[in-house]
This record gives C-alpha cells, sequence and structure tokens, in this order.
C-alpha cells in the first residue's frame, strides 16, 4: 500500500496520458484503427508510456487534467494526477475518479472518419474502453466512488447514454471545469448528490484570474497563451467562450514550471496564436513578438498548436511579423515550426455561410487567395500545417466542394499536410445531422484522394528534412517511414481513376 | 429557471418547453430536476435541450420519484418555475403533488 493518499484520482487512457515520444502530432496516430502492424505497436508508436514518479505521478499530463489539479489543490483537496497503470493502488481508498478526454468514443475528427472508412474502431476507443472495463474500478464504484468526466469530449456522452450508465459515471461536466470542479468536489466529501449534467455557459467560464497556474509539468510542454475565439465560425465551439488572453507573467511561471520538471520544448496553446492581444481580429507585433522572446527565453523549441491563415497573411504582409518570429526563433536547437490551421472549405460561398470572419480582415469572397497566400508564407518560412478539410458542411453543394479540390490543386506546391474531416455537429451547429460515410459523393472521394496524395508526398519530405532527427528517435522514424511504404501501397486501388469510375453515389 | 420533470414526460412537450426556455430565458441558468425511476433513458430526451442550448448553463439533477412532493414544499420562492407533470406517477404521490403545487405562488404546471 502506498504511503501517498489522493481522495481525487485524476487520470485518463493511456492514448492521452503520453508524450507521444515528445512530438504531438504523433498523438493523431490514436485516433485511427491499427492498421498494417499490430495494435500494441500502434499503440507503442501513439502513445507510449509517460514517465512517472515512484507514486505512478507521470512526468507529463496532459494541460487540461492538470488546471483541474491546480484547481483542487489550490481549495486543500487531496487530488492528484495518476498514470492509468496505477491508478490501482489508490481506488479503494480515493473518494472520486475525475477523468478528461479528447475524444472519448472516437466521435471527433479525424477519429470519426477513419472509423468510417476503415470500418474498425480507433484506438482511442479502445483504449478508453479498456480503461472503463477495469475490475478495480468497478469494484470502486460498488464501494461508492465517484466518476466525473469532462474535457472537450464531455459532449460526446450524450451519444453514448449506454455507456455513461452501464460503467456507472456520475457526472458529465461539459465546459470550462476549474470552478466548478471545486463545487462538485465539496458534494462528493460531504457525501451529497451530484448533478449529472453540467453545461458551463460562457457567463460562467472562468475569468483570468480564476484559472490557475499548473502545478506540474504538462505534456510536450504546452502553455496556454489565450481561451477563447472571436472568429465565430459556425461548426467550432470554441468559439462559444469568451475572450480571454492570459497574462505574460503567469504564461511565464507555467513555462517555469515546464522547464523545472525537465520539460524543454513545448507548444503555445490558442485556438489563433497570432491573435495573441490582438486588436480585434488584426494581430498586433508587440505583444506577439514579447510572447516569443519570453517562450524562447525558456523553451529551445516551440510549436503553435493552431493559427489562422487570415492571421498569417495579415501579420506578414503588414508587419512581417513572421519573418521576425522566425528570426528570433532560428537557432542552433530549432529551424523550423509546426502548427495545426483550418482550410476547412475552398468554397467562398460556404466560407459565407458558415465562417464568415474566417478569412477576416480579409473578405470571405478572397477565402481562397487567403489560404494560398497564407501557405506560401508558411513555406517560405519553414512553418508546416497540418491542415483541415471539413466535408459535408450545413449547406454545402457538389460546386462548393469543386471549389475545394480548385483550391488543394493550388496548394500542392506548399509544404504541408492536408487532412480531409466529417463533419461533426458541434458548436452552432451542434443540433445539426453528422456527416457520414452514406452522404459521400464522388466529389468528396476526389479531395479525400488529393488529400491523401499531397500528404503522403510532403510527408516523406517532411519526415526527411525536418522531423525526429535525433538519433534516439530512430525506431519511431523507421516505424512511421514503413507505415507511410504501407498507406502508399494499400492506397494504390483507391487512388486510381478507375476506383472513382466505380463509386456509386447514395 | 428551475424545472421539475415528474415522471414521463412526452419528448415533444419537453422538446417545446426547451425551446421556449432557451430563446427567452429568464436568467442565465437553468436548472432541470428530473424525477424518475433511476435510469439514464431520459438524458435521450434532453439531448434536443442540451443541443439546442448555447448560452445557458444548465444543470441537471436526478431525483427519486418519491422526494418531488419534499422537494417543492421546501421550495421559498418559485419565480417562473416550472413542473412538467408526465406519465407513470403513482396516483398518490400525483395527488400530494397537485395539492403542494397549489400552495406555491408562480410554479406553472404544464402536463406532458
Amino acid at each position: 500500500m502506498s504511503e501517498f493518499k489522493v481522495d481525487f484520482i485524476i487520470t485518463t487512457d493511456r492514448t492521452m496520458m503520453s508524450n507521444h515520444h515528445g512530438k504531438e502530432f504523433l498523438g493523431f496516430i490514436a485516433t485511427g484503427p491499427p492498421i498494417g502492424m499490430p495494435e500494441r505497436l500502434w499503440l507503442w508508436l501513439a502513445a507510449p508510456k509517460v514517465k512517472t514518479d515512484k507514486y505512478g505521478r507521470p512526468k507529463e499530463a496532459p494541460y487540461g487534467l492538470r488546471k483541474i489539479e491546480a484547481a483542487l489543490l489550490n481549495h486543500g483537496f487531496k487530488a492528484a494526477i495518476i498514470d492509468p497503470d496505477y491508478i490501482g493502488k489508490y481506488l479503494h481508498e480515493a473518494k472520486a475518479l475525475l477523468i478528461g478526454h479528447h475524444d472519448y468514443f472516437a466521435l471527433c475528427p479525424p477519429s470519426s472518419e477513419w472509423w468510417y472508412i476503415t470500418k474498425k474502431e480507433p484506438i482511442n476507443a479502445r483504449s478508453f474502453r479498456r480503461l472503463m472495463e477495469r475490475e478495480e474500478i468497478k469494484a470502486a464504484k460498488k464501494k461508492g466512488l465517484k466518476i466525473i468526466v469532462g474535457g472537450p469530449a464531455a459532449w460526446q456522452w450524450l451519444w453514448r447514454i449506454d455507456n455513461w450508465e452501464k460503467w456507472g459515471v456520475d457526472t458529465v461536466v461539459d465546459g470550462e471545469a476549474e470552478k466548478v470542479i471545486i463545487d462538485l468536489a465539496q458534494k462528493v466529501i460531504d457525501g451529497e448528490s451530484l448533478p449529472r449534467y453540467i453545461y458551463i455557459s460562457p457567463h460562467d467560464a472562468p475569468q483570468i484570474n480564476e484559472i490557475p497556474v499548473i502545478k506540474y509539468a504538462s505534456v510536450n510542454g504546452l502553455i496556454e497563451i489565450m481561451r477563447g475565439c472571436p472568429r465565430g465560425c459556425k461548426f467550432c465551439s470554441v468559439t462559444l467562450r469568451p475572450l480571454r488572453y492570459i497574462p505574460l507573467d503567469i504564461i511565464e511561471k507555467e513555462l517555469q514550471i515546464n522547464v523545472k520538471y525537465g520539460i524543454r520544448e513545448g507548444i503555445i496553446h490558442s485556438e489563433d496564436v497570432l491573435l495573441y492581444g490582438a486588436e480585434g481580429i488584426k494581430p498586433r507585433p508587440e505583444p506577439i513578438i514579447r510572447l516569443h522572446r519570453l517562450v524562447k527565453k525558456y523553451y529551445k523549441v516551440f510549436a503553435w498548436s493552431h493559427a489562422s491563415l487570415s492571421a498569417i497573411k495579415y501579420a506578414q504582409e503588414e508587419y512581417k511579423l513572421i519573418t521576425k518570429i522566425a528570426e528570433l526563433s532560428y537557432d542552433e536547437h530549432q529551424d523550423f515550426w509546426g502548427v495545426e490551421v483550418g482550410i476547412e472549405t475552398g468554397s467562398p460561398k460556404l466560407a459565407e455561410k458558415v465562417m464568415p470572419a474566417k478569412a477576416a480582415p480579409y473578405s470571405a469572397r478572397d477565402w481562397p487567395n487567403v489560404v494560398e497566400d497564407a501557405f506560401a508564407i508558411m513555406h517560405e518560412h519553414k512553418i508546416i500545417p497540418a491542415a483541415t478539410l471539413i466535408l459535408g458542411l450545413p449547406g454545402e453543394t457538389v460546386d462548393d466542394v469543386i471549389a475545394t479540390l480548385e483550391l488543394l490543386d493550388r496548394l500542392k506546391n506548399y509544404r504541408s499536410l492536408i487532412v480531409p474531416m466529417f463533419f461533426v455537429p458541434m458548436g452552432v451547429f451542434k443540433n445539426r445531422d453528422w456527416f457520414k460515410r452514406v452522404h459521400l459523393k464522388r466529389e468528396h472521394l476526389e479531395v479525400m484522394r488529393a488529400c491523401l496524395l499531397h500528404s503522403l508526398n510532403w510527408a516523406e519530405d517532411i519526415l526527411n528534412k525536418f522531423y525526429m532527427r535525433s538519433p534516439l528517435h530512430l525506431p519511431v522514424k523507421l516505424l512511421l517511414r514503413a507505415f507511410l511504404m504501407y498507406v502508399k501501397i494499400k492506397s494504390r486501388k483507391y487512388i486510381t481513376n478507375e476506383f472513382l469510375e466505380t463509386f456509386t453515389p447514395s | 429557471m428551475r424545472v421539475y420533470i415528474v415522471g414521463d414526460v412526452d419528448s415533444e412537450v419537453l422538446y417545446n418547453i426547451s425551446k421556449r426556455l432557451i430563446q427567452h430565458p429568464q436568467d442565465n441558468k437553468l436548472e432541470l430536476y428530473v424525477y424518475t425511476r433511476n435510469s439514464l433513458r431520459y438524458m435521450e430526451k434532453l439531448r434536443d435541450i442540451i443541443l439546442n442550448n448555447i448560452l445557458l448553463g444548465l444543470v441537471i439533477y436526478e431525483r427519486k420519484l418519491d422526494n418531488i412532493v419534499d422537494d417543492l414544499s421546501k421550495l421559498n420562492e418559485c419565480n417562473n418555475d416550472f413542473v412538467l407533470i408526465g406519465k407513470d406517477i403513482p396516483q398518490e404521490i400525483l395527488d400530494k403533488l397537485r395539492k403542494v403545487i397549489k400552495e406555491k405562488h408562480g410554479l406553472e404546471v404544464i402536463d406532458g
């Protein structure tokens, strides 16, 4: 028995509790089912076990869980993030198990898409199910353990009520939970009944001074610089949250925490990094430069979580800001950085309907040009985007899909990965229908084919010239190369015109 | 604003009420108290409320059917609160429920 006791175990399954070999992007492999290799090897590639201390506390843990942990510790609760392999040590005495996840049931893109395409359940959902069906959790549940789930994928429980009931989940918390978790924890301690479901509205979202500073290192040194997004795209849930900029002194504290625990590379997290300290949707050089100087003071290497293509274009064309960030960042440790960007559609007409402010300060009518200009800027500055497209957006027509195909053709010379995703109802569109395999038209398949060819082509270049250059990463790199080769061979029949000719739309 | 959902309430009634609440909120928070026989099936019916709601804070409590009379009796203030009375409520509870509702002002009753 451990001398270290916790009332509140905070955890998640292996696909989330991992640093993905120090490369966040590899975590996305867990959104697919194992392809061309055994599940164990696939899981190791996507999400190897993370280092822990003797109590099973992970050296790095997902940032969202770190926030919940900090909130509880600040209020005097005995709480700790525990690696899923170690929770059995604590379950018999703990009062509650708190679980967070990005994609509990593989319903988010791209998991849902891989599932539809391969007809096999992705590994993230399998791994989560294995966690929830552990005998030690069932036994603890019988003795009164409370289970509270939350995180960005909390909404998925509404579509998996059977699992909600079967696994004895007491409360689902949807939204920013730093405040509400304190009330819930107190209710658990006092033996009061818990609500079944909580949706935290924008009015109840924590203000800056209510967001606690993390106490231990986050996965891949991720630090949050702002919350919310002002662009109001209808398919996105983040845009429903109020916009808040985290002050630099708070950001610095979290950088220091990560460095203290040995993390020297990290991700700057925001829905749109270039909007940090912005004037509306126009980036301002001063806060961005100060932010990057601060990050480089602590981290040898950084990446951006997300940036908008319009902000990239505007920042460069108005202020040469991308060049300036590259100049202050590139050194003996770093000569590129990665970022996720959203193309979503190549159709100006659809862009006007579902994401009218995504191109701002440019017109939505100019969206394809904004995308291409931003891609050119990133290519020139060795910023490597992983871009998303959304297929099946509400109101999408065949002409819109053809416009996306035309845009993809314009992007073929720019170093990037482009991933098409099926529309999942979120944000203002959360009451709409899901886009499913049965809705696929021939033009959608053509977009998917174009994305596959584009990404396979550039993945090799990225892997050869930029990614995982340390000898320590050689086994992972070799496995990734083998996987790319396998995908190339297996996808041959799907990328031929003959295959498209045989496709019958439903 | 509080909504007490008692027994098996028709989905359509629930949906219409929820639309009204969400489109014309009295305050920023909606508390739903579901009096049920301990099954999460009611969440399927509440899903529409949740999915149509963006701006309101929403809390759903599950209570035992036997508690409804006591819970309403203890209410000090009913301000634009609702009671939705559905099917499958034992007559004894239903009688007591109707009685306690009469004693409370500002409690709107909808039979669903």
